[in-house]
Protein backbone atom coordinates (compact mmCIF):
# COMPACT_ATOMS: atom_id res chain seq x y z
CA UNK A 1 0.00 0.00 0.00
CA UNK A 2 1.51 3.34 -0.98
CA UNK A 3 1.94 6.00 1.70
CA UNK A 4 -1.16 8.10 2.24
CA UNK A 5 -1.51 11.61 0.94
CA UNK A 6 -0.98 14.19 3.67
CA UNK A 7 -4.35 15.19 5.10
CA UNK A 8 -5.76 18.53 4.01
CA UNK A 9 -7.45 20.82 6.47
CA UNK A 10 -10.36 21.39 4.04
CA UNK A 11 -11.32 17.71 4.35
CA UNK A 12 -11.43 17.84 8.13
CA UNK A 13 -13.22 21.17 8.16
CA UNK A 14 -15.76 19.57 5.80
CA UNK A 15 -16.30 16.67 8.23
CA UNK A 16 -16.83 19.13 11.08
CA UNK A 17 -19.18 21.28 9.01
CA UNK A 18 -21.29 18.17 8.19
CA UNK A 19 -21.80 17.59 11.90
CA UNK A 20 -22.78 21.22 12.46
CA UNK A 21 -25.28 21.08 9.60
CA UNK A 22 -27.27 18.63 11.72
CA UNK A 23 -27.69 21.31 14.40
CA UNK A 24 -29.51 23.43 11.76
CA UNK A 25 -27.29 26.38 12.59
CA UNK A 26 -26.41 27.16 8.98
CA UNK A 27 -28.42 27.85 5.88
CA UNK A 28 -26.15 25.78 3.68
CA UNK A 29 -23.00 23.66 3.73
CA UNK A 30 -20.68 26.32 2.29
CA UNK A 31 -21.68 28.69 5.09
CA UNK A 32 -20.87 26.01 7.67
CA UNK A 33 -17.50 25.34 6.01
CA UNK A 34 -16.66 29.03 5.96
CA UNK A 35 -17.66 29.50 9.58
CA UNK A 36 -15.62 26.54 10.83
CA UNK A 37 -12.65 27.62 8.72
CA UNK A 38 -12.79 31.18 10.03
CA UNK A 39 -13.26 30.26 13.68
CA UNK A 40 -11.12 27.16 13.97
CA UNK A 41 -8.92 26.92 10.86
CA UNK A 42 -5.75 27.62 12.83
CA UNK A 43 -6.68 25.09 15.51
CA UNK A 44 -7.49 22.43 12.91
CA UNK A 45 -4.12 22.96 11.22
CA UNK A 46 -2.42 22.63 14.60
CA UNK A 47 -4.20 19.28 15.12
CA UNK A 48 -2.99 18.09 11.71
CA UNK A 49 0.61 19.10 12.44
CA UNK A 50 0.55 17.38 15.85
CA UNK A 51 -1.05 14.27 14.33
CA UNK A 52 1.69 13.99 11.72
CA UNK A 53 4.28 14.48 14.45
CA UNK A 54 2.72 11.66 16.48
CA UNK A 55 2.49 9.46 13.39
CA UNK A 56 6.17 10.00 12.58
CA UNK A 57 7.17 9.41 16.20
CA UNK A 58 5.35 6.12 16.78
CA UNK A 59 6.20 4.70 13.35
CA UNK A 60 9.76 5.86 12.84
CA UNK A 61 11.25 6.88 16.17
CA UNK A 62 9.98 4.12 18.42
CA UNK A 63 11.52 0.83 17.41
CA UNK A 64 11.54 -1.23 20.60
CA UNK A 65 7.76 -1.66 20.65
CA UNK A 66 4.66 -0.95 18.58
CA UNK A 67 2.70 2.03 19.78
CA UNK A 68 -0.71 2.92 18.50
CA UNK A 69 -3.45 5.43 19.16
CA UNK A 70 -6.08 3.82 21.35
CA UNK A 71 -9.72 4.90 21.14
CA UNK A 72 -12.93 3.23 22.27
CA UNK A 73 -15.65 2.69 19.65
CA UNK A 74 -19.16 3.89 20.53
CA UNK A 75 -21.29 1.18 22.11
CA UNK A 76 -18.55 -0.56 24.09
CA UNK A 77 -19.21 -1.15 27.76
CA UNK A 78 -17.28 1.07 30.14
CA UNK A 79 -14.43 -0.55 32.03
CA UNK A 80 -12.24 1.50 34.32
CA UNK A 81 -9.22 -0.63 33.58
CA UNK A 82 -8.94 0.51 29.99
CA UNK A 83 -10.63 3.92 29.85
CA UNK A 84 -11.47 6.98 31.92
CA UNK A 85 -14.95 8.50 32.27
CA UNK A 86 -14.43 12.17 31.41
CA UNK A 87 -17.15 13.20 33.89
CA UNK A 88 -15.87 10.97 36.66
CA UNK A 89 -12.11 10.88 36.46
CA UNK A 90 -11.59 9.53 39.95
CA UNK A 91 -12.51 6.15 38.51
CA UNK A 92 -15.56 5.38 40.61
CA UNK A 93 -17.93 5.00 37.64
CA UNK A 94 -20.15 1.98 37.86
CA UNK A 95 -19.12 -0.60 35.27
CA UNK A 96 -21.31 -2.58 32.91
CA UNK A 97 -24.95 -2.17 31.96
CA UNK A 98 -26.60 -0.42 29.07
CA UNK A 99 -26.44 2.98 30.77
CA UNK A 100 -22.68 2.67 30.92
CA UNK A 101 -22.04 2.12 27.25
CA UNK A 102 -19.52 4.46 25.67
CA UNK A 103 -20.97 7.26 23.52
CA UNK A 104 -17.58 8.29 22.20
CA UNK A 105 -13.93 9.05 22.84
CA UNK A 106 -12.96 12.66 23.61
CA UNK A 107 -9.26 12.17 24.28
CA UNK A 108 -7.03 9.64 22.61
CA UNK A 109 -5.12 7.03 24.55
CA UNK A 110 -1.86 5.27 23.74
CA UNK A 111 -1.34 1.53 23.52
CA UNK A 112 2.04 -0.17 23.59
CA UNK A 113 2.61 -3.67 22.29
CA UNK A 114 5.88 -5.46 22.95
CA UNK A 115 5.80 -8.97 21.55
CA UNK A 116 2.48 -10.35 22.74
CA UNK A 117 2.23 -8.06 25.74
CA UNK A 118 -0.08 -5.05 25.53
CA UNK A 119 0.12 -2.14 27.94
CA UNK A 120 -2.04 0.96 28.02
CA UNK A 121 0.32 3.88 28.46
CA UNK A 122 -2.52 6.38 28.52
CA UNK A 123 -6.19 5.58 28.89
CA UNK A 124 -8.59 7.24 26.43
CA UNK A 125 -11.17 9.55 28.00
CA UNK A 126 -14.74 8.71 27.06
CA UNK A 127 -18.25 10.04 27.53
CA UNK A 128 -20.89 7.54 28.56
CA UNK A 129 -24.26 7.41 26.85
CA UNK A 130 -26.10 8.33 30.06
CA UNK A 131 -24.24 11.65 30.16
CA UNK A 132 -25.44 12.69 26.71
CA UNK A 133 -29.04 13.13 27.74
CA UNK A 134 -29.77 16.60 29.05
CA UNK A 135 -32.52 17.35 31.58
CA UNK A 136 -35.94 18.02 30.06
CA UNK A 137 -36.24 21.48 28.55
CA UNK A 138 -32.52 22.14 28.15
CA UNK A 139 -31.92 20.33 24.89
CA UNK A 140 -33.24 23.08 22.62
CA UNK A 141 -30.91 26.03 22.74
CA UNK B 1 23.55 -11.85 14.63
CA UNK B 2 21.17 -9.92 16.83
CA UNK B 3 19.47 -6.59 16.62
CA UNK B 4 19.21 -4.08 19.41
CA UNK B 5 16.36 -1.75 18.72
CA UNK B 6 17.04 1.79 19.82
CA UNK B 7 14.27 4.32 20.32
CA UNK B 8 15.00 7.85 19.15
CA UNK B 9 12.54 9.27 21.67
CA UNK B 10 11.48 8.25 25.16
CA UNK B 11 8.08 6.92 26.20
CA UNK B 12 7.53 10.13 28.16
CA UNK B 13 8.14 12.20 25.03
CA UNK B 14 5.53 10.21 23.09
CA UNK B 15 3.06 10.70 25.92
CA UNK B 16 3.85 14.41 25.85
CA UNK B 17 2.95 14.54 22.15
CA UNK B 18 -0.32 12.71 22.88
CA UNK B 19 -1.18 15.13 25.70
CA UNK B 20 -0.44 18.10 23.45
CA UNK B 21 -2.61 16.61 20.72
CA UNK B 22 -5.50 16.12 23.14
CA UNK B 23 -5.14 19.75 24.25
CA UNK B 24 -5.22 20.91 20.63
CA UNK B 25 -8.31 18.80 19.90
CA UNK B 26 -10.07 20.34 22.89
CA UNK B 27 -9.01 23.80 21.77
CA UNK B 28 -10.31 23.21 18.23
CA UNK B 29 -13.58 21.93 19.65
CA UNK B 30 -13.92 25.02 21.83
CA UNK B 31 -13.32 27.30 18.85
CA UNK B 32 -15.90 25.42 16.78
CA UNK B 33 -18.56 25.62 19.49
CA UNK B 34 -18.60 29.38 18.92
CA UNK B 35 -19.67 28.84 15.32
CA UNK B 36 -23.04 27.25 16.10
CA UNK B 37 -23.98 27.58 19.76
CA UNK B 38 -25.27 31.17 19.61
CA UNK B 39 -27.11 30.76 16.31
CA UNK B 40 -30.81 30.16 16.17
CA UNK B 41 -31.82 27.03 14.23
CA UNK B 42 -32.43 27.77 10.57
CA UNK B 43 -35.79 26.33 9.52
CA UNK B 44 -35.77 23.75 6.78
CA UNK B 45 -32.05 23.07 6.55
CA UNK B 46 -32.23 19.48 7.77
CA UNK B 47 -33.19 18.46 4.25
CA UNK B 48 -29.84 19.77 3.07
CA UNK B 49 -27.71 17.66 5.38
CA UNK B 50 -24.85 16.45 3.26
CA UNK B 51 -23.67 12.85 3.47
CA UNK B 52 -25.15 11.77 6.79
CA UNK B 53 -24.16 8.15 6.20
CA UNK B 54 -20.53 8.73 7.16
CA UNK B 55 -21.59 10.46 10.36
CA UNK B 56 -24.09 7.68 11.14
CA UNK B 57 -21.39 5.09 10.58
CA UNK B 58 -19.00 6.90 12.90
CA UNK B 59 -21.38 7.97 15.64
CA UNK B 60 -24.62 5.97 15.42
CA UNK B 61 -28.25 7.08 15.19
CA UNK B 62 -28.64 8.00 18.88
CA UNK B 63 -25.85 10.51 18.54
CA UNK B 64 -27.36 12.00 15.39
CA UNK B 65 -30.62 12.52 17.28
CA UNK B 66 -28.84 14.30 20.09
CA UNK B 67 -26.93 16.53 17.66
CA UNK B 68 -30.17 17.34 15.86
CA UNK B 69 -31.65 18.29 19.25
CA UNK B 70 -28.71 20.71 19.62
CA UNK B 71 -27.52 18.95 22.75
CA UNK B 72 -24.34 20.87 23.55
CA UNK B 73 -22.51 17.90 25.10
CA UNK B 74 -23.38 15.69 22.12
CA UNK B 75 -22.25 18.26 19.55
CA UNK B 76 -19.01 18.85 21.44
CA UNK B 77 -18.44 15.11 21.67
CA UNK B 78 -19.13 14.68 17.95
CA UNK B 79 -16.64 17.41 17.05
CA UNK B 80 -13.98 15.93 19.31
CA UNK B 81 -14.74 12.43 18.02
CA UNK B 82 -14.34 13.60 14.44
CA UNK B 83 -10.88 14.92 15.30
CA UNK B 84 -10.02 11.82 17.35
CA UNK B 85 -11.09 9.58 14.45
CA UNK B 86 -8.95 11.68 12.13
CA UNK B 87 -5.92 11.07 14.36
CA UNK B 88 -6.69 7.35 14.47
CA UNK B 89 -7.14 7.17 10.70
CA UNK B 90 -3.87 8.97 9.95
CA UNK B 91 -1.81 7.05 12.49
CA UNK B 92 -3.31 3.70 11.49
CA UNK B 93 -2.47 4.45 7.85
CA UNK B 94 -0.19 1.85 6.44
CA UNK B 95 0.76 -0.91 8.85
CA UNK B 96 -2.66 -1.50 10.28
CA UNK B 97 -1.77 -4.53 12.35
CA UNK B 98 -1.72 -7.18 9.64
CA UNK B 99 1.43 -9.19 9.09
CA UNK B 100 2.29 -7.66 5.75
CA UNK B 101 1.65 -4.23 7.19
CA UNK B 102 3.84 -4.97 10.19
CA UNK B 103 6.64 -6.09 7.90
CA UNK B 104 6.30 -2.95 5.82
CA UNK B 105 6.48 -0.94 8.99
CA UNK B 106 9.64 -2.72 10.11
CA UNK B 107 11.26 -2.34 6.72
CA UNK B 108 10.16 1.25 6.70
CA UNK B 109 11.87 1.83 10.01
CA UNK B 110 15.07 0.26 8.77
CA UNK B 111 15.10 1.87 5.36
CA UNK B 112 13.97 5.36 6.24
CA UNK B 113 15.82 5.77 9.51
CA UNK B 114 19.33 4.81 10.47
CA UNK B 115 18.37 4.53 14.08
CA UNK B 116 18.55 0.80 14.52
CA UNK B 117 21.71 -0.30 16.22
CA UNK B 118 22.64 -3.33 14.14
CA UNK B 119 25.43 -5.47 15.56
CA UNK B 120 26.88 -8.64 14.14
CA UNK B 121 28.19 -11.32 16.44
CA UNK B 122 30.42 -13.97 14.88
Amino acid sequence: MPPQEPPRSEEIIGDLARILMITRSFADFSEAMESVGNCAGIEVKAVIVATLQLDDTIKAKIASSDMSVYIVPPGETFTGETMTDVFNEDGTSEEGGERNSVAGTMEIGLLQRTGNVEKILRKPKVILGRDLVEPEGESER
Amino acid sequence: MFLTRVDAVSEAEVLGIVENLNTLISSASGAISGTWDQREPVPGTLAEEPDLKKIRDDFGNAMIEQIAARNYVAVTLAIEMALVLFVKRVTSGWGGGDTAGALREIYGKISTKGEWDVRVRQ
